[in-house]
């Protein structure tokens, strides 16, 4: 599989004080995905980072030995964000951990900047809720759960140990749209596959999967196609893909010669212009997609993508 | 504008009889030559005749008021040299759509700007808040120009989200701002765009929406005249006499004029264009810069100042600082907004046509490279030795506090944080113990024989003068809501002195008005206490001005609704 080095992904990662975006915060800084994560954490005490794993600390960022940094965004976010592509350009991931009370789309609003444009990629907000606390969260601001719901590209419902069947249900049935990608978790141990797919695509994603409690069994498709495309229609499609596919990520080629980088994390759909396409790709379009759970209809996917191009698909079907 | 039918020619017989004397009073002048006297005489708007009752017995005649001052306590007015009451009061008085609903959904938000559109046929823009995305992602919808077109696609419309960070708009409102996929985004926002084709979706992010405010028609002056008059009411029912509305555009001196023509300009207002378009949209800058402003004067209406952010506040962390914000751990000192280059060409070419600069300096690095810039404009030919304002003053280093002095330049200090209060725990523990230690350094400024005033910064902190001349004695909360002393107080005469001939000085006025001394302007505020005899904690903000008077005109009277005074009663609740 091939990558390209392109802007650098940033996921921003919202909910109410006890949602357990600290929990997920832990979860990736400990975890062996194998990649360096920057996480700039909200309130930097309440990260309680084993100090064995701190290697040193130069300017206000924490490395640790397995690559990550962690910083406190207590300047700027702007300014955090400059220092991080200007001090550490080698990591391969941000991550931004929200105020329990701010509205996470507002980061991503940031992150979004034209000064960041080519630089960073707004790769996905996550939003977690506490299944059984979440009325008790919603009761102290009003409107800041809709806020945060409604800017939420993919939505952790956690703690799900904590919570009824009936009462998973009932959340969902209140608080998700109809395009709404819901991962259900306990101790916010969101699948890495699904934290950072674009990353991961060329190594195995059942193992950075096995350690989560995630029941359901990540699975994949590859779609790939010799004809240019029709970029509008496949933006189409991408849009309203089934609600188990939570991740794609690929290259494509529009009939007018354009290419581009395609990133859809949940609700999140980003065309990136491309020069061209990467070397050895061998194929004008190639997308791999990662879903959850039944009934993914991948066959059905594949047709509507090989209707975004003149001619039928060369090759049948990919593999992970 | 009164003064045009009262201005009297220099050789024209002059009435052996004052105007106005105030008699029984305990008149604090603000003279170090004759602090104190019980009567005063007024001709003309000017004070005649210093002394006791007998001393004016000479100059009463059949057409002098004599008012019995019944032993209160008289002073020069107050001088508030840095406030907003535009920026406070226009919403109010601009009847833009507000849909008024917490979570509006789509069709209701369609139906207030159908029914807005029908109410107010006349408005070329359909402009007002809020739409909210959750209720479009819940009603499987995407709001944009697309969905928006769909409800009014022949008038401009825009529409802010609840949290005030994105602008939804239709097509007509993105052509009339001349916004398309050509157009590069801000650098403190973006139009949200197609991802294939890069046409803007309608969604405006941030800085983005600038450019619709651009588009948009001014406030117009009625709206403006009405929030200013609201103002204007207000300071002079709480004793200012002279203010300086800094940031002004062309319809908000218009709005000033329409006041002083009416004879509502209870004040003296020195008015600043605004030298960037960050607040609103200023047309015309150049034109009233290089002479219409003088249309404006009058005896009470200045437009000769211009007004600048050069740096940013303490909750982003954009003041300009001379040491980093957060010590070793990063670099980041803050930033400013125009070069020094830029700033220093500027100080010199407003400075030779008599213009006076006044600059937001907030970091103790953005007044010092303002101090250089206006040291470099003096060595330059041509400059009139204008008197320029650093504004806020909020942090600044000790060596450049000798340099107000030398330099002839206003320290301007508001009071939003020189007490203590949660705002001051909260956001301002912002700049670190050390700055904060040294932060509105009224004294130093004093000590170093400087020049130092108070601006309001009306709504940054409360339009009342009387919080600021409190807490600028006790440095304490007026209100015991905190508790402790913050910073260095000065004494109950420097106070009024800084907000009063102080004043005076900064406008280039003070041979004329700020104390009360023969010949100078009569400018007096009676009040319902005398302020050197009451604990100034907790007394002195809560002072209440019996009548003020502008040049001898009596403008406010709070007691006696019967009198020719502009104003009556107590001062209007604002906020």
């Amino acid at each position: 599989m091939v990558t390209s080095a392109g802007p650098l992904p940033v996921t921003v990662i919202g909910g109410f004080l006890g949602a357990g975006k600290t929990t997920l915060v832990n979860h990736i800084l400990g975890g062996d995905h194998g990649l360096k994560i920057a996480v700039l954490v909200n309130d930097f005490g309440a990260i309680n980072i084993d100090t064995a794993l701190i290697t040193s600390m130069e300017g206000g960022l924490y490395n640790l030995s397995n690559g990550c940094v962690c910083c406190g965004l207590n300047q700027g976010l702007v300014e955090q964000l400059e220092a991080l592509l200007t001090e550490r350009p080698d990591v391969d991931h941000i991550l931004i951990e929200a105020s329990g009370v701010a509205d996470p789309g507002r980061i991503m609003d940031t992150v979004l900047y034209a000064r960041f444009s080519g630089r960073l990629r707004g790769d996905a907000v996550l939003v977690l809720a506490d299944a059984a606390g979440f009325d008790d969260a919603i009761a102290i601001a009003p409107g800041l759960a809709e806020a945060q719901v409604g800017s939420a590209d993919l939505l952790i419902l956690n703690k799900t140990d904590l919570a009824t069947r009936d009462a998973l249900d009932a959340w969902r049935k209140r608080w998700s749209f109809a395009d709404s990608r819901i991962v259900e978790t306990e101790n916010a141990r969101v699948p890495f596959s699904i934290l950072f797919a674009g990353e991961t695509l060329a190594r195995d994603p059942a193992s950075a999967f096995a350690a989560t409690s995630v029941h359901e069994q990540a699975e994949s498709v590859t779609w790939r196609h010799h004809e240019p495309i029709d970029a509008k229609r496949l933006h189409a499609v991408l849009a309203t893909l089934p609600t188990g596919i939570y991740r794609a990520k690929g290259f494509v080629t529009a009939s007018d010669g354009r290419c581009f980088t395609v990133h859809v994390v949940g609700t999140r759909v980003t065309f990136q212009p491309l020069a061209r396409l990467p070397e050895g790709l061998g194929v004008e379009n190639l997308l791999v997609l990662i879903g959850f759970g039944q009934g993914l209809e991948f066959e059905r996917i594949l047709a509507q993508l090989d209707g975004c191009a003149g001619r039928p698909r060369s090759i049948e079907n990919g593999e992970a | 504008m009164r003064s045009l039918y009262d201005h009297r020619p220099s050789h024209a017989a002059r009435s052996a009889q004052a105007d106005l004397v105030l008699t029984n009073g305990q008149i604090y002048t603000g003279d170090p030559g004759l602090p104190w006297c019980r009567a005063l005489a007024v001709a003309g708007g000017r004070i005649v005749a210093r002394g006791e009752r007998a001393d004016m017995e000479h100059l009463i005649g059949a057409q002098t008021e004599v008012t019995d001052l019944g032993g209160r306590f008289a002073m020069p007015g107050l001088y508030d040299m840095h406030t907003h009451p535009d920026l406070a009061l226009a919403p109010r008085y601009a009847e833009d759509l507000d849909i008024g609903l917490v979570d509006p959904t789509p069709d209701q938000v369609r139906n207030a700007v159908l029914a807005y559109a029908a109410r107010y046929p006349d408005r070329e823009w359909i402009y007002g808040q809020y739409f909210v995305r959750y209720t479009f992602r819940q009603a499987g919808l995407v709001p944009g120009r697309d969905w928006l077109d769909a409800v009014m696609p022949d008038r401009p419309v825009a529409l802010l989200d609840r949290m005030w960070g994105t602008m939804m708009v239709n097509s007509e409102a993105l052509l009339r701002a001349g916004i398309n996929a050509d157009t590069p985004d801000p650098l403190n926002g973006y139009f949200e765009r197609d991802p294939v084709s890069g046409e803007p979706t309608g969604l405006l992010i941030d800085g983005a929406y600038a450019l619709i405010h651009a588009a948009m028609p001014a406030t117009p002056v009625a709206v403006l005249r009405a929030a200013y008059r609201d103002g204007i009411r207000y300071q002079s029912a709480r004793g200012v006499v002279a203010t300086k509305y800094v940031h002004v555009c062309e319809n908000r001196l218009n709005a000033l004029q329409s006041l002083d023509q009416s004879g509502e300009l209870t004040l003296r207002v020195e008015a600043a264009i605004s030298w960037q378009d960050d607040i609103f949209p200023v047309r015309r800058r150049w034109e009233l810069l290089a002479g219409e402003r003088h249309y404006y004067r009058s005896a009470r209406l200045d437009a000769s100042a211009v007004k600048f952010h050069f740096d940013g506040t303490v909750e982003p962390r954009s003041s300009y600082l001379m040491t980093p914000w957060d010590g070793a751990n990063s670099a980041w000192r803050g930033k400013l907004n125009l070069t020094p280059e830029h700033l220093a060409d500027m100080i010199w070419d407003m400075d030779r046509q008599g213009i006076r600069v006044i600059a937001h300096c907030t970091g103790d690095a953005a007044s010092d490279t303002f101090l250089d810039a206006v040291e470099a404009a003096r060595r330059r030919p041509g400059g009139l030795g204008v008197r320029h304002q650093c504004a806020h003053s909020t942090i600044l280093h000790g060596s450049n506090l000798k340099r107000f002095r030398d330099l002839n330049v206003t320290a301007e200090f508001s009071p939003v944080a020189w007490y203590p209060s949660k705002f001051v725990s909260g956001a301002r523990s912002g700049y670190g113990p050390e700055r904060l230690s040294r932060a509105y350094n009224i004294k130093g400024v004093l000590e170093a024989g400087g020049v130092a005033v108070v601006g309001t910064d009306w709504p940054v902190s409360p339009l009342d003068p009387w919080i600021a001349l409190e807490t600028m004695v006790t440095r304490a909360n007026p209100w015991d809501e905190a508790e402790g002393r913050f910073g260095e107080p000065i004494s109950l005469t420097q106070a009024i002195d800084v907000m009063t001939k102080n004043g005076a000085w900064s406008m280039g006025i003070e041979h004329e008005a700020g104390t009360l001394e023969i010949g100078k302007s009569a400018d007096i505020i009676v009040l319902d206490r005398n302020l050197f005899e009451v604990e100034p904690q907790g007394n002195i903000h809560s002072t209440r001005v019996d009548l003020t008077f502008v040049q001898g005109q009596l403008v406010h009277d709070r007691l006696n609704g019967a009198s020719n005074a502009v104003w009556h009663g107590e001062a209007p609740k604002l906020w």
